[in-house]
């Protein structure tokens, strides 16, 4: 188990670009990859991310800290591409 | 009154009902829908609508891209990914397995399901993404439905409103019945603009988003002017009126040219053609008195069937082209594939760069058998009427004499096998500056030139010309295109070749004094131009007594 944190910069949050890319980066790893994190209210989610609705559906907003975790073979090598996926996308 | 104002691309007045279809959602059928098929053939209907679906949506982001921009292509990439996200997917598997439910209704209801999640949301953007999802269900649900995207009812002659007509929708639209177009995307020299001009249709053409709420409101659409009215009063109608009399009195005198035949001052003719991209074309060159067909696209073969054409359909279709002609002259361009005209199965690599790379010419040297088939359906053919070929985006030398070598290698196989062809001349178009520049090199490979003046513009500018950005550049006619087809015409006349234009330009009045004066002996026009076509230039030539 990999995990990474990353804080959302992108003024429009998780938007249909950047989580576009995200489910691309995802699906790369035979690794299972989810995204969680914590609303304003205090709710707990969490996502596939290999999935674009739910990745989307997260409603993640700028200022969000999410949690990417990767399980599987490939773990270390897909937290690490999600994390540079995620900045080269401008999120 | 609404007015709506875009840039005009093609000319013309027309006043009717407004019809706005757009690439929408359609209503959920209520569950009386006709039978389902067994859930296997629903699954296998659902997935072929996937893959014609994709294909689409590629077609549509390289267009977007190409005219609009990077941020509104990649909302074509977002719906690809919708498309193929397994929460869509399975929602749709599960819908057509465990419910019994055609493709079709799967698809819709899965749409909304996730639209819903979308909805729910607290952002106004996200809210906006379920018309996203919406729009890929409407997208599988039309393809379902077999056929026309814009699945719409014209009950009456109306002015179609869009945000985009694919090549394919163009094809499609119902031409009886389509007063004049207008669409959100493209540019004066798009697809739409030319499809209008050959309707002889006005065109509006990068109009700001077109509101479903106009839809069955009357409205005027002046495409010389660029202008949409909705609900017109009383000034917008009298200025119908007033245009509508303008044009109906040119339309008299363009009929006086029916019939007539010009010579230009040096004794040669002018000849005024027409352009055809598909048989019915053919068929209204010839009512609008045009002397010849001086362009006939063939891409309509190749993207009718899914796959290449066999010799024999292309021979046929071509002997019908030739036929309608009654001993007229039809100039075939063989296939000019690639960069805004995308054709699935011939394209292999994603390019970044499509109106530069593998097209035309070059996707046929590199394929021969694909040039080779066509020529031989052309020598057939050119045994029922006088067919000439023509090939696009040549740039070496090098490509002209293979071309000429297949050429030869197909006439000859056809002798050898008995069946009877005709004589063909082979001519080139010249469409860019490396073509223009050694003018004088490939008038001693080429029968004759045709210049393709859209694309001759652009390449010499570096300016895309469906960009509405830098088509400013373009406009007045710059001196460095002047200096182009004077090369071209000089070049030509040194190996003693016919020029012609068959690019837009050949119609635009203000330029064909210059063209004649180069030297040029046939225009090839939209159809509806023709006859104003020759009464411009028999003027010019009664002014001016061209002489060379």
């Amino acid at each position: 188990m990999k995990n990474i944190t990353y804080t959302v910069s992108d003024e429009n949050g998780i938007h249909a670009r950047p989580a576009g890319i995200i489910v691309k980066t995802a699906k790369n790893f035979s690794s299972a990859v989810s995204i969680e994190m914590k609303t304003e209210g205090g709710e707990s989610r969490i996502a596939d991310a290999k999935k674009l609705f739910a990745v989307m559906g997260l409603g993640a907003k700028k200022g969000t800290v999410l949690t990417v975790t990767a399980v599987g073979e490939d773990e270390n090598e897909a937290a690490l591409q999600m994390e540079d996926a995620m900045k080269n996308a401008g999120l | 009154m609404e007015t709506i104002y875009g840039k005009p691309a093609a000319g013309g007045i027309a006043k009717g009902r407004l019809r706005v279809i757009k690439h929408n959602r359609k209503s959920i059928p209520d569950g009386t829908s006709p039978e389902a098929l067994s859930a296997e053939e629903e699954l296998a209907r659902f997935s072929k609508a996937m893959d014609e679906a994709d294909a689409e949506l590629c077609s549509l982001k390289e267009r977007a891209s190409e005219t609009v921009g990077e941020a509104e292509a990649e909302i074509f990439e977002i719906h690809r990914l919708m498309m193929q996200d397994e929460d869509f997917t399975d929602r749709v598997t599960d819908g057509i397995l465990s419910k019994c439910m055609s493709a079709e209704e799967a698809v819709l209801r899965s749409g909304e399901e996730l639209a819903k999640v979308f909805i729910g949301m607290d952002t106004e953007y996200m809210r906006a993404r379920a018309a996203d999802i919406r729009s890929v269900a409407g997208r599988l649900s039309d393809i379902l439905d077999g056929g026309d995207k814009l699945s719409y009812e014209l009950t009456e002659p109306s002015v179609i409103a869009s945000d985009d007509l694919t090549p394919a929708e163009t094809i499609c639209l119902d031409k009886t019945k389509v007063l004049g177009i207008v669409t959100e995307l493209g540019s004066d020299n798009s697809h739409t603009a030319i499809l209008a001009r050959s309707m002889g249709i006005p065109a509006v053409v990068g109009v700001r988003e077109l509101l479903p709420s106009l839809d069955g409101m009357e409205c005027i659409l002046d495409g010389t002017e660029g202008v949409l009215y909705v609900n017109p009063n009383e000034r917008a109608e009298g200025h119908f009126r007033e245009q509508s009399e303008l044009l109906r009195m040119k339309e008299r005198k363009a009929e006086t040219m029916r019939g007539v035949r010009l010579v230009r001052g040096d004794g040669q003719p002018l000849m005024i053609c027409a352009n055809a991209a598909e048989l019915a074309d053919v068929d209204s060159a010839v009512l609008h008195d045009a002397e010849g067909v001086g362009l006939f696209r063939s891409e309509f073969l190749f993207m009718q069937y899914g796959r290449a054409p066999t010799e024999d359909e292309q021979f046929e279709a071509y002997r019908g082209a030739a036929e309608r002609m009654k001993g007229r002259e039809c100039v075939i361009r063989t296939l000019d594939a690639g960069a805004d005209k995308q054709i699935p199965y011939l394209n292999s690599a994603e390019e970044r760069n499509p109106a530069l790379g593998m097209r035309a010419i070059r996707i046929c040297l590199k394929n021969p058998e694909l040039l080779y088939t066509q020529l031989r359906a052309l020598y057939r053919a050119a045994f029922y009427g006088k067919v000439s070929a023509m090939v696009p985006m040549v740039v070496l030398p090098a490509e002209m004499e293979q071309v000429r070598a297949l050429a030869e290698k197909a006439k000859h196989s056809l002798v050898d096998e008995g069946i009877p062809i005709g004589e063909m001349k082979l001519g080139m178009m010249i469409e860019t500056p490396a073509a223009a520049v050694c003018a004088e090199i490939f008038a001693e490979m080429a029968d004759f030139f045709s210049i393709g003046t859209n694309d001759l513009i652009q390449y010499t500018l570096a300016a895309d010309r469906e960009n509405r950005e830098v088509a400013y550049l373009a406009e007045p006619l710059p001196e460095c295109v002047r200096r182009m087809i004077q090369m071209t015409c000089r070049g030509a006349q040194r190996s003693g070749i016919p020029v012609s234009v068959c690019g837009e330009l050949g119609g635009d009045e203000r330029h064909l004094g210059f063209l004649l004066d180069c030297g040029v002996t046939k225009l090839s026009v939209s159809a509806p131009n023709v006859l104003k076509t020759r009464l411009a230039a028999e003027d010019y030539l009664k002014q001016n007594k061209n002489i060379e």
